[in-house]
């Protein structure tokens, strides 16, 4: 499904759209006072993307001196070449000690994974235990953000599930009250837990350790609890040295939320006493994604989000209206680089502003990436016939000087008086959300003479 | 090793991106004039409390008020001197049982000025869930132990994780929050619902 036609739904009801844009607009402007905030931002953002594309660099080194580590502090470490394997080895891992119930803390691999349906699929309880996850989990929807899983839900609407599936009082929609019981709720899946399974934020190749980041504290109670951490990370989460993380740390919490810094970052090194500790690296089209020069600075990304809060397309159409798991500008470029066909109307999903790259802490240049990937899917015949007809006969045109003035002739008579049902009908989109403009009595090229002439007398 | 890891490695050394230095950090990162002054600011601003006590005993005193009303509240001291223990965290055999836990007064080896966010280690805490699953997080820092910033931060953890037992390490800022109910701040998520610290000037 296209972009555009996944969005009609989402933007007919026009309140909803409305209210979307105000609340992320809101997260904008926090994130814009935190950076304003820190006099050496720019500094940082370069310095940030500058280790990032280093990393990428030598990332095959960095993840065999990552694993040693790992392996010498007593962490387990698998290696998974996509989704399918990853998911048999959080099986296999869950099944050898006998888990039948396992609590997660935010995690896009994740969710990228498709994880949870093949662990219910095999018997096993699985909880989000983020509470923005866990609403669109009880909702039996996906997150339509990467840092606001539930951006989209308004408060009425988790009450009225909360009722349902929780027991709290009906009507009730207090935030407060919704996330006591909440609370309640997630301790007792905390503390009854066979196993914890986080994401990861970053993996540290000098020390063998990974950092999540959050603010409810649901990881580190989601590891302290249970007696197995499985920790699933993409291959391109690691940074080289511990010391870097005096950089990213600076600018995740800031770009993503305009905090200065998540209310939990944590440094896992070890198993805990007794407990057993795995990551299992995901490969799943990245190490293809590294190969493509123009686009490999898209693994750069520390999913802040910063791109989907400014994007004023994102803003108005939701997450859910791109069909992926990591939506917006950074969406629209990893999903269609991967797998172009299935992706090829989110890189048109977009106005080129350039408020993306703007706001970006790693730097990624995700308009000009946009606009790039637009010529590799029209290269490669992937665009619908409703974009391609137009385009021909465009260049049709503009290639005869002669027709162009002819057609422009033609138009400024006709338009002026066909019946509104030739104008604005099936046949041109553009007139389904716009009224066109007046049609003017001259040409451009005709006002431009005149004015010339005038000049010159 | 798996085929898995041999084919991966494979990859992405085949299509390393191209040559790119790594920036120096030697940098002229943001200090403050005072930097305790704006630690407790940032750490207020996260819905975090900071007091600055002269001694222990002081600091004793402000958490006997603090709980004065529930004496039969349930709590946890590692620092030694700030309240009492009705709990014994080597005693006990699973995390679990700190579920009911209202009270932790944990140390905290330091603090960051630039974000208001605190060090702990489980270095001497058996049961690192004390951290995150008490109800109310006390958490007692000297004074001369705020650092300006992140990189300076990172100096100070120099060595941390090079032995064959790293501890687990945290910066905590704030008590548990969310704001996932339709951007509504909501204190007291999952973890703590609230962060007082004690600065012993």
């Amino acid at each position: 499904m296209s972009h555009a036609t996944a969005a009609r739904e989402f933007i007919a009801d026009s309140q909803r759209t409305k209210w979307h844009d105000e609340t992320i607009w809101f997260v904008r402007h926090k994130r814009d006072l935190a950076a304003a905030s820190v006099p050496e931002w720019e500094l940082l953002r370069s310095t940030a993307s500058a280790i990032k594309r280093h990393t990428l660099s030598r990332l095959d080194e960095y993840l065999e001196q990552f694993e040693q580590n790992a392996i010498r502090h007593g962490i387990k470490v698998h290696w998974a070449r996509d989704a399918a394997e990853h998911n048999e080895i959080v099986l296999k891992l869950l099944k050898e000690k006998g888990v039948t119930n396992i609590v997660k803390s935010k995690s896009m691999l994740t969710e990228e994974c498709g994880l949870n349906p093949y662990l219910e699929a095999a018997g096993i309880e699985v909880v989000d235990t983020d509470l923005g996850e866990r609403i669109v989990q009880m909702r039996k929807e996906h997150p339509s953000h990467i840092v606001l899983p539930a951006i989209h839900i308004k408060k009425e609407e988790v009450g009225e599930l909360f009722h349902e599936q929780l027991g709290t009082e009906a009507g009730a929609a207090d935030p407060n009250y919704l996330t006591e019981a909440a609370r309640n709720h997630l301790r007792d899946k905390l503390l009854n837990a066979g196993a914890g399974l986080t994401g990861v934020n970053f993996a540290i190749a000098e020390t063998g350790g990974i950092v999540v980041c959050t603010n409810e504290g649901n990881a580190d109670l989601g590891t302290a609890l249970p007696p197995i951490h499985i920790a699933s990370m993409g291959i391109e989460k690691l940074i080289p040295r511990l010391e870097h993380l005096g950089v990213f740390l600076r600018l995740l919490a800031r770009s993503a939320t305009g905090q200065p810094i998540t209310a939990y970052s944590s440094h896992f090194h070890r198993p805990r006493e007794g407990q057993e500790m795995h990551i299992i690296l995901v490969d799943n089209g990245r190490s293809g994604i590294l190969a493509d020069e123009d686009f490999n600075r898209s693994l750069n990304c520390i999913r802040c989000g910063a791109c989907l809060n400014t994007c004023p397309v994102y803003r108005r159409s939701g997450g859910h209206s791109y069909h992926a798991t990591v939506p917006g500008p950074i969406g629209s470029v990893i999903n269609p680089v991967r797998d172009p066909a299935k992706f090829e109307s989110l890189p048109f999903a977009c106005s080129l502003c350039g408020s993306c790259s703007e706001v970006c802490p790693v730097k990624i240049p995700l308009h000009h990436q946009l606009y790039a990937l637009r010529g590799v899917i029209a290269e490669r015949g992937l665009l619908p016939l409703s974009k391609r007809a137009p385009l021909w006969f465009a260049t049709a045109v503009f290639r005869r000087p002669w027709l162009y003035r002819a057609g422009g002739r033609m138009a400024r008579m006709v338009l002026r008086c066909l019946p509104r049902a030739l104008v604005y009908n099936r046949l041109n989109p553009w007139g389904r959300q716009r009224e066109l403009p007046v049609v003017p009595e001259q040409s451009f090229r005709r006002a431009y003479a005149d004015r010339q002439a005038k000049r010159s007398k | 090793m798996s085929s898995s890891r041999k084919h991966i490695l494979q990859q992405v050394k085949a299509n390393r991106a191209a040559e790119f230095e790594l920036p120096s950090l030697d940098q002229d990162w943001q200090t403050f004039g005072d930097p305790l002054e704006r630690f407790c600011e940032v750490l207020t601003s996260t819905g975090g409390n900071s007091l600055r006590v002269n001694d222990l005993a002081s600091a004793n005193e402000w958490f006997e008020q603090r709980i004065s009303g529930n004496a039969d509240s349930q709590t946890i001291s590692l620092v030694e001197g700030v309240g009492r223990s009705t709990l014994e965290l080597d005693q006990l055999e699973t995390p679990q049982e700190l579920s009911g836990l209202d009270w932790a007064i944990l140390p905290a080896e330091f603090g960051v000025a630039e974000n208001g966010a605190l060090w702990v280690t489980d270095i001497n805490a058996k049961h690192r869930a004390v951290y995150y699953l008490c109800e109310h997080l006390v958490l007692v820092l000297p004074a001369s132990q705020v650092v300006h910033n992140m990189p300076q931060a990172y100096e100070r953890l120099a060595g941390f994780a090079t032995d064959d037992t790293p501890p687990f390490g945290c910066f905590i800022a704030g008590p548990s929050k969310t704001a996932d109910i339709e951007q509504s701040l909501v204190i007291g998520a999952q973890g703590p619902r609230s962060l007082d610290v004690l600065l012993i000037v």
